[in-house]
């Protein structure tokens, strides 16, 4: 179990009113190869530099203990990519823990460039 | 001097005593090979007829000899000679300290171009500065610089000679058809045998030590006499032999053009590989097979596809940390670390703890796995056009097939995940 409905309204509230992100709205799709149901939010991040996926990002809300394999995430990409018909070059993760600390990552597929270096 | 300058040559101690030229008139060894230039045996070439072979493997070498001497006699000594027909005999000693004779290795890498790899002990040492340029410069090959004088320890932070190369450098050189691996320490005690035999190239190395020593001196008088001229002390200057100066040491390999025979006589044989291969697994790393499989593929992938250099990992908490270019003129891009494609999690504190880390350091946190292709595998596995012709290719692979695990190099292919710390939160 990655995701669960309770972790996503939970980081969602932090999102929108914490982080300011506009426009959050929640994506829901059954992965086949996985046997679940998976949720992520997509919004828009107010100080996002990145112009290109049209301004939303895609945040996968996680509990600090789940297990996740480079399988998961590499499935999230391709569905979220049919999905959207544009390739997504990103995907935040956003982990919580137990007493509502959310901390989030970015997650890029294949190999990249440091921003500052 | 001749003994300070010959202690990295790779011999052990008692067979450095035993065949050191400064010792050569009381210890003529009774069994003498084939004398010099002529190919000695092959047989002689692994296994001495007296005296100890090395130290520090001294267990396990009666085995190996046993394993090689069993491979030579399928080769048969007729066999090793025909095949290096067109090798000019080698002169014994280059005056200039240079990789002269393996000037053919350094123009590509074909199958009869490749760079030995001597494996001493449980280690693989470079020792010819020739080929760690040259691994350097066209391969990114870096390894470890790790010689020093023991009762010098203030050079252990400036080290040399010999050059100690990782585990996933070695299966790189071989698998990618770039080296193959020698046993270092017979080798060269193979090389010395020939060499206490003949007196006049015993006398030709002493004199090139010798004279090599009066040219460092005189160096050194002339640099000290202009030190004193300009501070107007002209009338203060000596001339004294015991100056102490810093002796260059020959420990570079290629001056011993004879040793490329016996060095030579390695490349024909695939047990003789597999023997030293194994010998480097057992020691190199705690970790199985299978850990060294997959990271070997990441060091693989990240070397082909991005002509990353890859260091080992400790600085910063991963398996290797990669660089865009030489470790020497770029900063590294990458903190890599690899897990299971299909089973292993990456863990959340572990994401936390790198990316917070990758991130805060100006890199990003790389994690690597290996995917089962759905169709053709399309990602770069070798720098060979055709791999399959190498014996260090089938080398590597065959012992990775060993293993029983399914994940053959030809149908799985490299994923990884860069994460960074997202800025907020």
């Amino acid at each position: 179990m990655i995701t669960n409905r309770a972790t996503c309204i939970k980081v969602r509230t932090n999102l929108v009113h914490y982080n300011l992100w506009s426009d959050v709205s929640l994506v829901e799709f059954e992965e086949e190869t996985l046997h679940e149901k998976l949720m992520l939010l997509k919004g828009k991040n107010p100080k996002s530099e990145e112009e290109n996926s049209n301004g939303y990002d895609y945040v996968l809300p996680v509990l600090k203990q789940t297990k996740l394999t480079l399988q998961d995430i590499d499935l999230i990409f391709q569905h979220l990519t049919e999905m959207e018909g544009y390739e997504v070059g990103k995907i935040v993760l956003g982990i919580m823990d137990f007493d509502g600390t959310v901390v989030y990552y970015n997650i890029h597929p294949g190999v990249q460039k440091p921003k500052n270096s | 001097m001749t003994d300070q300058s010959l202690g990295n040559v790779p011999v052990s101690p008692e067979s450095n005593k035993q065949l050191s030229p400064i010792s050569r008139h009381t210890s003529r060894l009774s069994s003498s090979p084939s004398p010099y230039p002529q190919l000695s045996s092959s047989s002689s070439d692994f296994s001495l007829p007296s005296g100890p072979s090395s130290s520090d493997d001294s267990s396990e070498a009666s085995e190996d000899s046993v394993a090689l001497q069993k491979d030579l006699e399928t080769l048969g000594s007729a066999t090793v000679v025909s095949q290096l027909p067109s090798l000019p005999s080698p002169r014994l000693i280059f005056e200039e300290p240079s990789g002269a004779i393996y000037d053919d290795a350094l123009q590509g890498h074909d199958s009869d171009r490749l760079i030995p790899i001597p494996v001493i002990g449980n280690r693989a040492l470079l020792f010819n500065i020739d080929h760690i340029k040259h691994l350097r410069v066209h391969h990114g090959i870096i390894g470890l610089l790790s010689g020093s004088l023991p009762l010098a320890p203030q050079q252990n932070t400036l080290l040399g000679l010999p050059l100690t190369l990782s585990i996933h450098e070695v299966l790189y050189l071989l698998y990618n058809g770039i080296g193959y691996l020698v046993d270092g320490g017979k080798a060269v005690s193979a090389f010395l045998e020939d060499l206490v035999d003949d007196d006049e190239m015993l006398d030709q190395l002493v004199a090139l030590f010798t004279d090599d020593i009066a040219k460092q001196r005189s160096q050194r008088q002339k640099e000290y006499e202009q030190r004193l001229m300009r501070l107007g002390l002209a009338d203060k200057i000596t001339h004294s032999l015991d100056k102490t100066f810093f002796v260059e040491t020959r420990d570079n390999d290629g001056h011993f053009g004879a040793l490329r025979t016996h060095l030579d006589s390695y490349r024909a044989s695939i047990n003789a590989q597999k023997v030293l291969l194994s010998r480097l697994l057992r020691t190199a790393t705690n970790a199985g097979l299978e850990t060294i499989y997959q990271n070997f593929r990441v060091f693989n992938y990240l070397k082909l596809n991005f002509h990353h250099t890859l260091l080992p990992g400790v600085r910063f908490g991963g398996k290797f940390v990669s660089y865009p270019g030489d470790p020497l003129r770029y900063h590294s891009h990458l903190i890599v670390d690899t897990r299971d494609y299909y089973n292993e999690d990456i863990g959340m504190l572990d994401i936390s703890n790198r990316g917070r880390l990758a991130t805060g350091v100006k890199k990003l946190w790389l994690v690597c796995g290996q995917r089962r292709c759905k169709g053709v595998c399309l990602q770069k596995t070798n720098e060979q056009a055709h791999p399959e012709d190498s014996d260090g290719y089938r080398l590597v692979k065959e012992l990775f097939e060993s293993t029983g695990n399914n994940t053959h190099s030809s149908d799985v292919e490299t994923v990884c995940f860069s994460i960074e710390w997202a800025g907020f939160g």
